[in-house]
């Protein structure tokens, strides 16, 4: 019996991820043992903090370069871009680009608040 | 009278006049969805210098297919359909991209997803390692969680927009979420 509650929990666990974070539905039997089941309640925990990331993510908009809409006018004529490789290399990690987009993001709304 | 200057010009008006031909239709529509394509191909490539030129490509690709657009959907996921498919192509011939710049969060999402100050300060360290999660994954199994859990879309329109089956676009984004859980897991 123990062993074949570890096999459901496994193979619920295995699905809660498309279960919190999609469509897919457990059978009752399933959705019984995930009800009484440690595990399987810190999986959901773990998958619901994904998804309400996830949601928090959708508010976000990067702004796009300066001169972008002027650089698409311009390039109306010209044949499609033909993508070369590009050096990898170079620069701030971009997760630095977020932090101080960010940062500066928040600075001028709170210029803007105080204002 | 009212004022053209205040009165925001129809999307459906600027696709039609934009499709006879009308750049500066056309310009006002790249000017309106500017910002929404470039954080979706930043959000798919990793860099904001290929992002913007996958921004420039995939409005250029919309110009040329503009008279082929029916209206059926929204420009926006018209644009959207775009933006992926030149993003794709630029995937396969370029070299690997770096991490996730998904920058300037407005200052309503931090309102209106928390009630006070702890909880925003949550939300936002939350977001910071979901990108960095997310920028841990293989793109194909990016591609499709973006699409999927910040787009919307569904495993179909995913499919058809990559060129796989419904079947491989949800075991991606299941290999994915997986992935997702165990870095986030990882770093508390
Ligand atoms: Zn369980």
């Amino acid at each position: 019996m123990k062993g074949m509650n570890a096999r459901q929990c496994r193979r619920v666990r295995w699905r809660l991820s498309e279960v919190v974070l999609g469509d897919e539905r457990l059978s009752v039997a399933d959705e019984r043992h995930a009800a009484a089941c440690l595990s399987c309640q810190a999986e959901i925990a773990h998958y619901r903090t994904i998804d309400r990331a996830f949601t928090a993510l959708q508010q976000e908009v990067a702004p796009a370069p300066p001169g972008l809409v002027s650089k698409v006018m311009a390039g109306l004529d010209r044949s499609p871009i033909r993508w070369f490789r590009r050096p990898v290399a170079v620069s701030v990690s971009a997760m630095s680009a977020v932090a101080v987009a960010t940062t500066v993001a928040v600075a001028i709304r709170r210029r803007h608040a105080a204002a | 009278m009212e004022n053209p200057a205040v009165e925001p010009v129809d999307e459906a008006h600027l696709i039609r006049t934009a499709q006879t031909g009308d750049r500066s239709a056309f310009e006002e529509l790249v000017r309106r969805h500017q910002h929404g394509v470039f954080t979706l191909a930043l959000r798919l490539v990793n860099d904001r210098e290929v992002a913007a030129d996958v921004t420039q490509d995939a409005f250029i690709r919309a110009w040329r297919g503009l008279s082929r657009f029916r209206g059926d959907a929204a420009f926006k996921t018209w644009i959207h359909r775009i933006t992926v498919n030149a993003a794709w192509s630029m995937k396969k011939r370029t070299g690997r991209h770096r991490a996730l710049p998904l920058e300037g969060a407005p200052p309503i999402a931090d309102t209106t997803l928390s009630g006070d100050l702890e909880r925003a300060g949550e939300n936002l360290e939350l977001r910071h390692r979901l990108r960095a999660a997310l920028d841990q994954l293989p793109r194909p199994q990016r591609t499709v969680v973006v699409l999927k859990d910040i787009y919307g879309w569904s495993h179909g329109e995913i499919a058809e927009t990559l060129g796989i089956t419904v079947t491989a676009a949800k075991v991606r984004l299941h290999r994915a979420h997986h992935r997702l859980r165990e870095h986030l897991e990882g770093e508390s």
